[in-house]
């Protein structure tokens, strides 16, 4: 019988396209998430965070030098893990254990 | 360290043009993005399980109407929407409403609008946002349960402008002044109870119950949208230019062109369906009887509005607009070579 | 007449939710008949939170941008001919599995979730599968749109949806999608939106993806991003649709935990597809299909989401034990499964390469070098009279009735033998490959026995061009109605690599 090995963590993340954008989204991440962690792969950065991550309008508009609606973070996320607690025009905020 | 190849100057020569079942259709030519898109893309056979919700049936399967054809894929949309160029269209066509939104907030037009023709518009025209979205709805019925991609996605595309003018007119009504109460809830109430609405409501819900998407399509693109659109933004625009407002007009047009633009497929698809060489006598009786059933019902329905045209300072007269609807249904039909009875 | 001042939430509720009404011409069941049998009660649809706020305005623009984006970059590796520039034409044979095997499901997703933009009473969850089924048909149409390019150069990518309905390992994928759309709406937005947009695309979509960005293969790795990105709200919708039914009513609670045990073994099954193409098919790896599994399936799904759904009374499903047991053995399993049958596929299989095997005996420390390994150095010598100068599996394998991949799971806790399991139903004899494939089968056996078996049709006589003149004609007969031309057997007796070499023979070489 092979033992299985399993070292696992909890944490929220979001997985960013490696582009101009989504570069300028990591800068403001990074700026407002002390703690984050990113992981770097072929096309995509993985930025996990052991709590929660929260994406601001305004910082993610000082790294971009334009306005920013939070919508566009469509267009540089690949994927995340937890949940959207919320997203209105101001703020994206991810985690888990939230409850409706 | 990596190896890369440097291309010197080195044409290859293609191995096929398209794909193998492309190819046996339309002979060894490059497809268009379009048809690559959407021919031959529904799965058609060997299907592992039966739909739990119903009996009898497929997942995909031509009984799911009355109407059939014998190459479902003989009707392709004229407008050669796939999902690209449909999204990229309507974007770009949005953005002159968006436009449009920004000048009448920086001019203050919407408070501009009299209270009277407010009234008569709140009346007609915000309840319409519940009947658009029912279009959706059924629209929605069509994707799931036509028969073969290019029927299918025309329709899933219309459920999306069906979605959208909903919303549209939502939108308008946000940026309207409330005189008596929230706009919306009144929109509802006058959907729910005032007698204008009420034979179409009626008209409305049972077409939901039907389950025939072919029948849908015929009441609702061949019926409902035939009359309200000409007459809400045509003779009802008219009557409100006639009573000072003009505001409104340029969204009675933005409403109109997706509704001849759905047009374009809706009709070319019942063409198709007309001349098909094995069903196509058939799908006449179907269309001609149900269309003379449903045409019959909305024009009896929307005979309710002549109240509307009361309303205003400077009244409409509702029976030549009507005449007017007609006028504009009997042609779409005899383009077709439909014999209906309204 | 001031406009009142209204939240984004408020004003999305009544874009969306306020456009509903109770009818009273018709009964509401006569409109939505498919909304009671699967016995999930809702007390109060307005209980619904609106994940996302997405208007069909915002919808057109965000789209039509990703769109925008993703045919600028297509458009300019087909006039660079970028694939030539790909790390090595094996690579693309992976992704004739992606396109004959996953693109025509995003489009029976695009139907089934039109199902559910119709069939569900709620307003506020349609609205969202009304999104998502529109996402799917893009999904569908740029990675076709990417697969013409490579159609052009490369075989087994000219037949995919034909091949979808008849081949024998593409009925894996299609009996999951089958499965969920003849299922009720509210098992199959939880079968797809909850089990597998939120568990299981990730590994499909991120890791597989970033593979293909390594590999040169720009396309893929932005239509996969691209749809990934569609995929976040998916996922969203799917979580807020379990919590949903969970919060409803008690009732629902063990209704949505078999369906997840159900759905998840189901979609793992079928992501096993995805491992042995991580694992063996791109000629550069970013990761392990084990490695994956732990960061995404281990860390976000079981540390992250399963211990979020605890208070509901959600325990995580079923066989996860035996996916996490299996995580050193499954990639190689169905690797060799296709290795061994590649003579009836319309894609290429190799003997990997000796430090290829080193990097699978470095990331599978406890398995590759004492289960697998010698496989291959076996069927090096192991000739058949087939093309390739190895071994091919000549027969046809017995498929698992559930998952219908060939029975050839390696036991975990007896790694000499495959797991084997049956059920007797109503007179006949059921195999199956693994406990979970079994228990699914026990809960739904009228469901089960109705699958369209690749091996069995083939005994039947359904799945011939003609009718065999022989019995060495048989397998020629089987491959013409599957339409397979010169797709199959080993890479480096293939066109492809024929082709490749031709193309790269006066090209310079630059090291960089």
């Amino acid at each position: 019988m092979t033992a299985v090995e399993t070292k696992r963590e909890r944490f929220v993340a979001v997985d960013l396209q490696k582009t101009e954008e989504g570069y300028n989204v990591l800068q403001a991440i990074l700026k407002d998430n002390p703690g984050t962690r990113i992981d770097e792969f072929p096309g995509y950065y993985k930025v996990k965070h052991p709590e929660k991550l929260i994406i601001k309008r305004e910082t993610v508009e000082s790294f971009m030098g334009r306005s920013w609606d939070t919508q566009e973070f469509n267009l540089v996320i690949i994927s995340y893990a937890g949940n959207f607690a919320e997203w209105d025009d101001e703020k994206i905020l991810i985690q888990w254990d939230t409850h409706m | 360290m990596a190896v890369q190849y440097e291309i010197k100057q080195k044409v290859i020569e293609p191995k096929r043009l398209a794909f193998d079942y492309l190819l046996k259709r339309y002979g060894n030519r490059q497809a268009s993005r379009y048809e690559e898109a959407t021919v031959d893309i529904q799965q058609r056979e060997n299907f592992h399980y039966r739909p739990t919700w119903r009996e009898g049936v497929e997942i995909f399967d031509v009984n799911y109407s009355e109407l059939k054809l014998t190459d479902y894929y003989s009707f392709l949309d004229p407008r050669q929407f796939y999902y690209y160029t449909y999204n990229a269209a309507r974007a770009k066509n949005y953005e002159s409403v968006d436009k449009y939104f920004e000048f009448c907030e920086e001019r203050g037009l919407f408070e501009k609008v009299s209270d009277d023709w407010l009234k008569v518009f709140n009346r007609y025209f915000i309840p319409l946002r519940h009947l658009e979205y029912a279009g959706w709805v059924l629209l929605c019925g069509v994707a799931r349960f036509g028969y073969g991609t290019s029927i299918t996605q025309c329709a899933m595309f219309n459920a999306c402008d069906k979605y959208a003018n909903a919303q549209l007119i939502t939108r308008i009504g946000f940026e309207l002044p409330e005189p008596d109460g929230d706009i919306f809830e009144n929109a509802k109430k006058t959907w729910l109870e005032d007698g204008i609405f009420q034979p179409l409501r009626e008209y409305v819900e049972k077409l939901l119950t039907v389950q025939d998407w072919g029948e849908v399509l015929i009441g609702q693109n061949l019926a409902i949208d035939v009359f309200i659109n000409p007459l809400v933004h045509i003779e009802l625009d008219n009557l409100a230019v006639e009573n000072g407002v003009s505001l409104f007009s340029f969204f009675s047009k933005y409403f109109y062109d997706m509704y001849k633009d759905n047009m374009r497929w809706t009709e070319k698809l019942f063409e198709v369906l007309l001349a098909d060489p094995n069903y196509g006598e058939k799908n006449r009786k179907f269309i001609e009887s149900k269309l003379s059933h449903y045409a019959g019902q909305i024009s009896k329905a929307i005979d309710e509005f002549s109240d509307v045209f009361k309303m205003p300072k400077k009244k409409g007269d509702f029976k030549i607009a009507k005449e007017n609807v007609l006028k504009h249904a009997n042609e779409i039909y005899g383009k077709l070579g439909l014999n209906v009875k309204i | 007449m001031a406009k009142k001042k209204l939240t984004l939430a408020q004003k999305y509720h009544i874009y969306t939710r306020g456009l509903d009404w109770e009818p009273t011409y018709v009964s509401k069941k006569d409109i939505y008949p498919y909304a009671e049998y699967e016995g999930i009660k809702i007390k109060d649809w307005n209980k619904w939170e609106d994940p996302f706020r997405m208007t069909v305005e915002a919808y057109w623009k965000y789209q039509a941008e990703k769109d925008r984006r993703f045919y600028a970059i297509l458009d300019g590796f087909i006039q660079n001919q970028g694939h030539l520039t790909l790390s090595d034409a094996r690579y693309l044979n992976s992704i004739k599995l992606f396109i004959q095997g996953v693109t025509p499901l995003e489009y029976m997703a695009h139907r089934g979730f039109a199902f559910v933009a119709r069939h569900l009473p709620g307003p506020g969850p349609r609205t969202a599968a009304f999104f998502q089924s529109m996402d799917e048909l893009r999904h569908t149409q740029i990675e076709v749109h990417a697969a013409s390019n490579f159609n052009k150069y490369y075989d087994g990518f000219h037949s995919m949806t034909h091949m979808h309905d008849r081949v024998w390992y593409l009925s894996v994928p299609k009996s999951y999608f089958d499965d969920a759309v003849t299922a009720g709406p509210f098992e199959y937005i939880t079968a797809i939106s909850f089990s597998f947009e939120y568990a299981l695309t990730n590994l499909l979509f991120v890791p597989f993806m970033s593979g293909a960005a390594y590999n040169g293969d720009t396309p893929t790795m932005t239509f996969g991003f691209s749809a990934q990105s569609d995929e976040s709200r998916h996922m969203t919708l799917g979580l807020q649709v379990v919590k949903f039914l969970l919060e409803q009513h008690e009732d629902n609670v063990p209704i949505i935990q078999r369906w997840i045990d159900k759905w998840w073994w189901r979609g793992y099954r079928l992501t096993s597809l995805v491992g042995a193409m991580m694992d063996y098919m791109l000629p550069k790896r970013v990761m392990s299909w084990k490695e994956s599994f732990e960061l995404y399936i281990e860390d976000q799904i079981l540390e992250g989401l399963f211990r979020d759904l605890e208070r509901y009374g959600i325990r995580p499903p079923l066989h996860m034990n035996q996916s996490i047991k299996e995580k050193e053995f499954l990639s190689h399993d169905v690797y060799w499964i296709l290795f061994s049958f590649t003579f009836a596929a319309a894609f290429h299989s190799w003997i990997p390469k000796e430090e290829e095997m080193e990097w699978l005996a470095e990331k599978y420390p406890r398995t590759f070098n004492q289960y697998y390994r010698w496989r291959y150095e076996k069927a090096k010598e192991a000739k058949t009279p087939l093309p390739g100068d190895r071994f091919y599996y000549i027969g046809l394998p017995q498929l698992c009735q559930v998952c219908q991949i060939p029975m050839g799971f390696t036991n975990p806790d007896d790694p000499n033998n495959f797991v084997q399991r049956y059920v007797e139903y109503e007179g006949e004899i059921y195999h199956f490959c693994s406990d979970g494939c079994k228990w699914i089968f026990e809960q739904e056996p009228e469901k089960y026995v109705q699958a369209w078996l690749p091996v069995h049709e083939i005994y039947k006589g359904n799945c011939f061009a003609e009718p065999p003149k022989g019995p060495d004609d048989v397998v020629p007969q089987v491959l013409k109605w599957y339409n397979i031309q010169t797709d199959n057997f080993d890479y480096f007796v293939s066109e492809d690599y024929k082709n490749w070499k031709e193309w790269h023979k006066d090209m310079a070489t630059v090291v960089v």
